[in-house]
């Protein structure tokens, strides 16, 4: 026969246990009905440590939804607002361009110098404005779920190519040359507007940080996977930033010495997975960085 | 008016917030008395540390003495803030003197309130004048 003290041990061991699943047998009653007071203080204990574990739980769960009911509330705001600055930015573009249309058909030869400039910074400050709302729209999309992929049938190199023209100029006013190493055609499945993105958001990176100096574009195929990347000279990544660039709001640059949302690599990173692919980064401080995409070519 | 033995939330009429407030009084310097209610609840709880936070204010340390007296064993959420209030004067606090009746459930409920906290000077009496006694030695 075991002794009174081994059968309590045994009685709490059960308990603990119990409680460990998140039951627990004990109740008020149970805890009056034993004779000594500090077997019932041994017993409330038991009880009311279960209790507070499910308290604390319930605790959380409530404080995770609100915390979720917090970022849908921002999501939404993110997505309406979004939405809502497009209308008057397309509307202010169209004015721009039809002023300039104007200005330059009542001068054909003679636009002041001072006019044009003027022309040129709101135009490009209303692109810029249009750039961030874009971006904005795209993290509305890919929060909610909603990025789709359309493949057809395109040849890559063709494709940064025109990316490649498009950001020549730019690369010129800010010093670096950028070059891209054209191979043959790699033809494949590719959702040609995607891939346009992406790629438009590492050239842009390259040539905001790349110092002036030299951007190379390069593309190759390897089996199934075809691969792009973009190389530049400029101020680097040091190792314990490179994991977190492609996260959200993540930035490895002081934001005092360079603008951007921190979203760019976040948003290229959801849109290659989506496409089934990767996106990785080599890069050394004050060395530069070499930024790579792999996706398959038939998706 | 009498506190009745039902919890009080932030319902509670001006009368009844008063009758709460009147539960806890100074009995000396540094000395304090709590009379807690049957039924705790976080609101009660609340007001009762409210009370005593004005009544020490200004006080390095000092003690006090809570009746427990039929008082039921509080719920998870007026334990946690127990806890809670205790633990934001606990570095002043140099002793609690806790009266309860042959109540051992209560008596396991300030015990883990002190665990918890880390507040280890307690004491358990049968009558006030014992728990205000246990309290004026801490205090010399």
């Amino acid at each position: 026969m075991p002794s009174d003290e081994v059968r309590l041990v045994e009685r709490v061991l059960e308990h603990i246990a119990e409680i460990g699943t998140g039951k627990c047998s004990i109740t008020d009653d149970s805890i009056a009905a034993e004779a000594d007071p500090s077997v019932q203080q041994i017993f409330a204990g038991l009880l009311m440590l279960h209790e507070d574990l499910q308290y604390s739980q319930q605790r959380q769960t409530a404080l995770l939804e609100e915390l979720r009911d917090a970022v849908r509330a921002r999501d939404e705001f993110l997505s309406v607002a979004s939405h809502e600055l497009r209308t008057p930015i397309t509307t202010l573009t169209l004015q721009i361009d039809g002023l300039s249309r104007m200005v330059h058909d009542q001068l054909p030869n003679a636009v002041p110098d001072k006019m044009a400039r003027r022309l040129d910074v709101t135009r490009r400050q209303v692109d810029r404005l249009a750039a961030l709302v874009s971006t904005l729209i795209d993290v509305s999309r890919i929060t909610s779920g909603r990025v789709q992929v359309a493949r057809q049938l395109a040849d890559l190199v063709e494709v940064i190519r025109v990316v490649a023209e498009r950001f020549g100029e730019e690369a010129l006013r800010s010093g670096s040359s950028l070059r891209f190493e054209r191979p043959g055609p790699i033809w494949g499945n590719f959702d040609v507007s995607r891939v346009d993105q992406v790629l438009t958001n590492l050239v842009a990176n390259a040539i905001r940080y790349g110092r002036g100096r030299p951007i190379v574009v390069g593309a190759a195929s390897v089996g199934q996977t075809a691969r792009f990347w973009v190389q530049d000279q400029g101020i680097g990544i040091a190792p314990e930033h490179q994991a977190r660039i492609f996260q959200r709001y993540e930035r490895a640059a002081p934001s005092t010495n360079y603008a951007g949302l921190g979203l760019g690599l976040w948003i290229s990173r959801q849109l290659v997975e989506a496409m089934g692919g990767t996106i990785s980064v080599r890069s050394e401080a004050d060395t530069g960085s070499t930024f790579t995409v792999e996706i398959p070519r038939s998706g | 008016m009498t506190i009745e033995a039902r919890p009080y939330g932030p319902d509670a009429s001006p009368d009844e917030r008063v009758e709460l407030r009147n539960r806890i009084w100074r009995i000396e310097d540094r000395l304090f008395m709590m009379v807690e209610v049957p039924v705790q609840t976080p609101f009660t709880l609340d007001v009762f540390f409210d009370r005593l936070d004005e009544l020490a204010a200004g006080l390095d340390r000092f003690a006090y003495v809570v009746n427990l007296a039929g008082v039921k064993r509080p719920d998870a959420s007026a334990r946690a803030r127990l806890r809670e209030r205790v633990q934001r004067i606990n570095s002043r606090l140099l002793h609690v003197g806790v009266v309860v009746d042959a109540n051992s459930v209560m008596r396991a409920v300030a015990k883990l309130a002190a665990f918890a906290i880390g507040f280890r000077s307690i004491s358990f009496h049968s009558s006030v004048d014992e728990a205000v006694e246990a309290c004026r030695r801490a205090l010399r």
